[in-house]
């Protein structure tokens, strides 16, 4: 999963070392557009549905925290 | 056009449109529609293959779109004027078709707007010496939303209600230059989301224009604001504002890849 994860956020042209970051939105690397695109490749590519409620940047602040957001929902299917 | 009662319906209606390869101007976060849902003025229309969000903001709609395509045909209100921004980065052509399908729908592009963003550790904005600048407190609402009103546009400039100035005042979101009689020589005002402030005004009042206060409210701003090591400060300036740009430039801002495009629809 974190390969993958990897990959989209690499495929979003974002200059910024991932594994590394823990503070994605706080630092503003991530702002609510970046978060909306994701969104959208989140959910193909792992067949979950992130929906308006899960669009908090808790969830998106880190590679760790979008993990647990795929796998949470991968969960509930 | 029908109302949406809650965030739950909020929920189910968007739901089926965040996924890959919807084109969407909507980027707000789920804090954001709480205020609009608990005023009520939040409607939304369906078509085909598309879904319109609209906010009603008194004079105007503002309209969030979710489209799977260009085909779909809404039918617009026709009570008052309708406006949306497309955000998009710089160079992207695909945005054009979007745009000829909202001007296909009777909207016209009217403002342009380009993202300018600088680090706090390069923010240097000069020194607020030789005027007073200070925090707005409630009793300059009323001179600031006039400022504001007489400054920016009546749809796309977000222009808060002189109440959401005074609660603005309350987290110290307003910085002005004070004159007599409770008035305001021009405004500043930002907003914070974690690391990131928003410069979301910056109006200085026709007479007291050429006298530096615009510099001055902005280095008020950096020695009150809170430093931590990726803080940024980003804003939206018109491409055309050649006196905006060269203030902020100076300050250390620079184009950060991100433009708008505002549309507005006249029934």
């Amino acid at each position: 999963m974190e390969k993958i994860l990897l990959a989209i956020l690499a495929e979003m042209n974002l200059a910024v070392d991932f594994s590394g970051e823990k503070n994605l939105i706080d630092d503003g690397i991530l702002d609510s557009f970046d978060i909306i695109a994701l969104v959208g490749e989140l959910n193909d590519a792992f067949d979950i549905d992130i929906g308006v409620e899960h669009l908090l940047p808790e969830n998106f602040n880190s590679l760790e925290a979008i993990m647990n957001l795929v796998k949470k929902l991968q969960a509930e299917r | 056009m029908k109302k949406i009662a809650d965030f739950e319906q909020l929920k189910r209606l968007v739901k089926p449109w965040l996924k890959k390869g919807i084109a969407t101007n909507n980027y707000l976060l789920p804090d954001a529609y709480e205020p609009i849902l608990r005023k009520g003025a939040l409607y939304y229309a369906k078509a085909g293959q598309g879904l319109l969000l609209l906010v009603d903001h008194g004079n105007h709609f503002r309209l969030y779109y979710y489209l799977a395509g260009c085909n779909s045909r809404f039918l617009l209100p026709r009570t008052k004027p309708s406006a949306m921004e497309i955000l998009f980065a710089a160079g992207d052509q695909s945005i054009q078709e979007i745009i000829a399908y909202w001007e296909g729908m009777g909207f016209k592009a009217y403002l342009s707007r380009r993202r300018m963003s600088v680090a706090a550790a390069a923010f240097t904005p000069g020194s607020p010496a030789g005027e007073e600048v200070v925090f707005a407190d409630r009793r300059h609402a009323a001179a600031i939303h006039a400022l504001l009103a007489a400054s920016f546009d009546p749809y796309l400039g977000d222009l808060p209600t002189v109440d959401e100035i005074k609660e603005g005042t309350l987290r110290q979101e307003f910085i002005c230059v004070p004159a007599a009689d409770n008035k305001v020589k021009g405004v500043l005002r930002i907003s914070r989301r974690r690391n990131v402030y928003l410069i979301l005004h910056l109006a200085v009042a026709p007479q007291y224009r050429r006298r530096g206060l615009a510099g001055k409210m902005l280095a008020y701003f950096n020695m009150t604001m809170e430093k931590k090591e990726n803080t940024a400060v980003r804003l939206w300036v018109q491409p055309g504002n050649a006196a905006a740009r060269r203030l902020y430039e100076q300050a250390g801002f620079r184009d950060d890849g991100w433009e708008a495009v505002g549309l507005l629809y006249l029934p």
